[in-house]
């Protein structure tokens, strides 16, 4: 397999993972704030 | 704590033994290597356990001596794995990339440390509450299942349920919220043992930490909530189907049709199940033989609930067939009711309409859009599935030649044939309701993926799928135990951990305080009913029709002879700042004189028990009103 191969499977991943977090902002931003 | 804790390691000894002797009964246990045998033997101990706890408690002979000798039977039955346990253990140690196994086994004791914390805790999940914990709970007190003639929440399939009755009739409380924690993680064990049949140690434990801790997961596993246990029995079927159709041979058609009726008796949705496993058993030559003895397997394990719906309304499945079957009507539902129960459900369970376009677009609404009735934000399936999909695909194509001859077929079948029934058919989209078929489809989806990524050198982002997957789950785990936590860190009592998390918990308390057991009060507020020791009576508009509070009853007079002929002397009645109340009828009792508010306790409405501080909370005042004669 080709880097570019490699490079698009994490980029689903990337993408993915960005898209499933996008709902969770307020919780995630709650969260951060909490913490720091 | 030690009692919970030796009822809880009787009960394991109990479902392997009777597991293990069920094997041999059907003369399975020789075929069988020893994981696979610990595979199947779990789904059927467990299973027969709530099977065989319904039959005392109709004939009202609950009582702690009974339940300690059943449990005591069956444990001596453990004796068959003398000899065959052991051999599991090099199992895991086997395989390359042990320096991995150790980290994912270091994840594994954190997430199973959080579960024990969280099963430590004093029940708060609202449908537990309401019946998974309360039923056993009452069946146990009164030495008899008595029939609960409330639809969604009473007269269903108990068949789980009835595992928690003597894990809280001899282990109490902690040792009834200890018994959930340890079926979640058999089905974890399950998942392990049935997908080190395709991976090797390493990336079979890494699927199996990944259902542990799917949020949907984390939610329910804890709870009473029965789909993770379920998942145990759709394992095991899938599994026996999978054999039945390789050999044609019919102990595996019985074993399947068991285990699968045992879903049945959880659950209408596992009627749902049956089908799609029975449909996939029909799949073979012998399909008429395999048939029958799948069906005679699923009848006799799963059918008990049904029955005893039955007898007491005249509908198994109480109250889907209440119109069809012309049921006339009688004390306990009728058409009016019936009615409103069809139109509400219809109107809160469904968000999408049931065409092919959302059959294939659920999946993604539900991960990222996730509409509020779906319940697959906080508590959905996670991203898993998602991100590994083009490994997927990959794998799929690589073997397109191959695949419909593989095992994993028939199990992939099964799954999107229950997927299917339960899209176009069930009365509900919430995404747990899909829970435990789940690791069916995991199994498919990550090995197919491992097979690609292993072809195609991709091993390194199959890696990062799986490790975002763990760790974005194990911080929601981390979040969702911060409750426990710091019940524990700050060695708080249970009264103040019920006030902080449980809404309204003040009322409960004051019911206890000031009622007694000749009262019986009716309350809308069902997260409650486990909590409030003396007799109760859920006073909902739709999910009951003793007591007539449909919003548009306007007839005060037949209120309140219902509520008289229900015994009920008080009511509990939550105030909110809009209109309408909660039971405007109550109201009108209180305008004519018929009813007193005797006490006004401040509630707490708490939105988000993970997060308080996110989502608020508000206080208001839940009214205690007595019925002035209530006789």
């Amino acid at each position: 397999m080709t880097r570019y191969t490699e490079l698009f499977f994490l980029g689903w991943i990337a993408v993915a993972v960005v898209a499933y977090l996008a709902q969770f902002k307020a919780i995630i931003l709650h969260l951060v704030g909490l913490l720091t | 704590m030690i009692a919970a804790l030796g009822t809880n390691i009787l009960m394991i000894l109990a479902v392997l033994g009777i597991g293990g002797v069920g094997l041999r009964a059907i003369g399975l246990w020789d075929d069988l290597e020893d994981r696979e045998k610990l595979a199947f033997a779990l789904p059927l101990g467990f299973g027969f356990i709530g099977w065989a706890v319904f039959f005392p408690g109709v004939a009202g002979l609950y009582s702690q001596p009974l339940l300690l000798g059943g449990l005591l039977i069956c444990a001596l039955g453990a004796v068959v794995w003398w000899g065959h346990l052991p051999s599991l253990v090099p199992s895991l140690g086997q395989g390359k990339g042990w320096i991995w196994i150790l980290g994912l086994a270091c994840l594994v004791l954190l997430v199973l440390g959080l579960d024990v914390v969280g099963a430590l805790m004093p029940p708060t999940d609202a449908d537990s509450t309401t019946y998974h914990f309360t039923l056993p709970k009452q069946f146990f007190t009164e030495g008899a299942i008595t029939f609960v003639p409330r639809a969604a929440s009473g007269a269903v399939p108990l068949l789980v349920q009835m595992t928690y009755l003597p894990a809280y009739g001899l282990g109490g409380e902690l040792g009834m919220t200890f018994w959930v924690m340890v079926v979640g993680w058999m089905t974890t064990l399950v998942i392990y043992l049935f997908a080190r049949r395709y991976l090797e140690p390493i990336w079979a434990l890494a699927l199996a930490l990944i259902f542990s801790t799917v949020p949907a997961v984390i939610y329910g596993a804890g709870s009473g909530q029965v789909e993770v246990k379920n998942a145990l029995f759709v394992l095991g079927a899938a599994f026996a189907v999978v054999e039945a159709r390789r050999t044609g041979d019919w102990r595996y058609a019985l074993l399947a049709g068991v285990l699968a009726g045992y879903f049945a008796g959880s659950k209408y949705l596992g009627l749902m199940f049956v089908a799609a496993a029975g449909l996939s058993v029909l799949l073979h030559r012998k399909w008429l033989h395999l048939g029958v003895v799948f069906g005679v397997g699923a009848v006799l394990s799963g059918i008990q609930w049904y029955g005893w719906n039955w007898w007491h309304t005249g509908d198994p499945v109480f109250p889907m067939l209440y119109g069809p079957l012309g049921l006339a009507d009688t004390d306990i539902w009728n058409s009016v009711a019936n009615r409103q129960f069809i139109e509400n459900f219809l109107r809160y369970e469904l968000s999408v309409p049931r065409n092919l376009l959302w059959f294939l677009l659920y999946p993604f609404q539900a991960t990222f859009v996730p509409l509020p009735i779906f319940e697959s934000g906080r508590t959905g399936l996670g991203i898993f599935g998602v991100a590994i999909l083009p490994f997927t695909i990959g794998g799929l194509w690589l073997s397109r030649e191959r695949v419909l001859r593989h095992p994993l077929f028939t199990v992939g079948l099964i799954a999107v044939l229950y997927y299917g029934l339960w899209f176009f058919v069930a009365s509900s989209q919430r995404i747990r309701h899909f829970l435990p078929i789940y690791p069916l489809v995991m199994l498919c989806l990550g090995v197919a993926a491992q097979r690609f990524a292993v072809r195609m050198g991709l091993i390194r982002p199959l890696v990062i799928a799986f490790g975002v997957t763990l760790a974005i789950q194990t911080a929601v785990l981390v979040v969702f135990s911060k409750n426990a936590l710091t019940h524990v860190v700050r060695g708080e009592t249970r009264d103040a951990y019920l006030e902080r998390v449980l809404i309204d918990y003040d009322a409960a308390r004051w019911a206890n305080a000031n009622l007694t057991q000749s009262d019986r009060i009716a309350t809308l507020r069902r997260n409650l009913l486990y909590y409030i020791d003396v007799p109760t009576f859920y006073i909902h508009h739709y999910f009951q029709a003793m007591v007539d509070a449909r919003p548009d009853n306007l007839d005060v007079d037949k209120f309140l002879r219902q509520l008289k002929e229900q015994k009920i002397t008080h009511i509990m009645l939550g105030v909110t700042d809009t209109p309408p109340q909660e039971l405007a009828l109550t109201l009108s009792l209180l305008e004519r004189g018929d009813a007193e508010v005797i006490a006004k306790v401040t509630g707490k409405l708490i939105s988000s028990r993970t997060l308080p501080r996110l989502a608020g909370s508000k206080s208001r005042k839940i009214w205690m009103i007595k019925l002035v004669n209530p006789n």
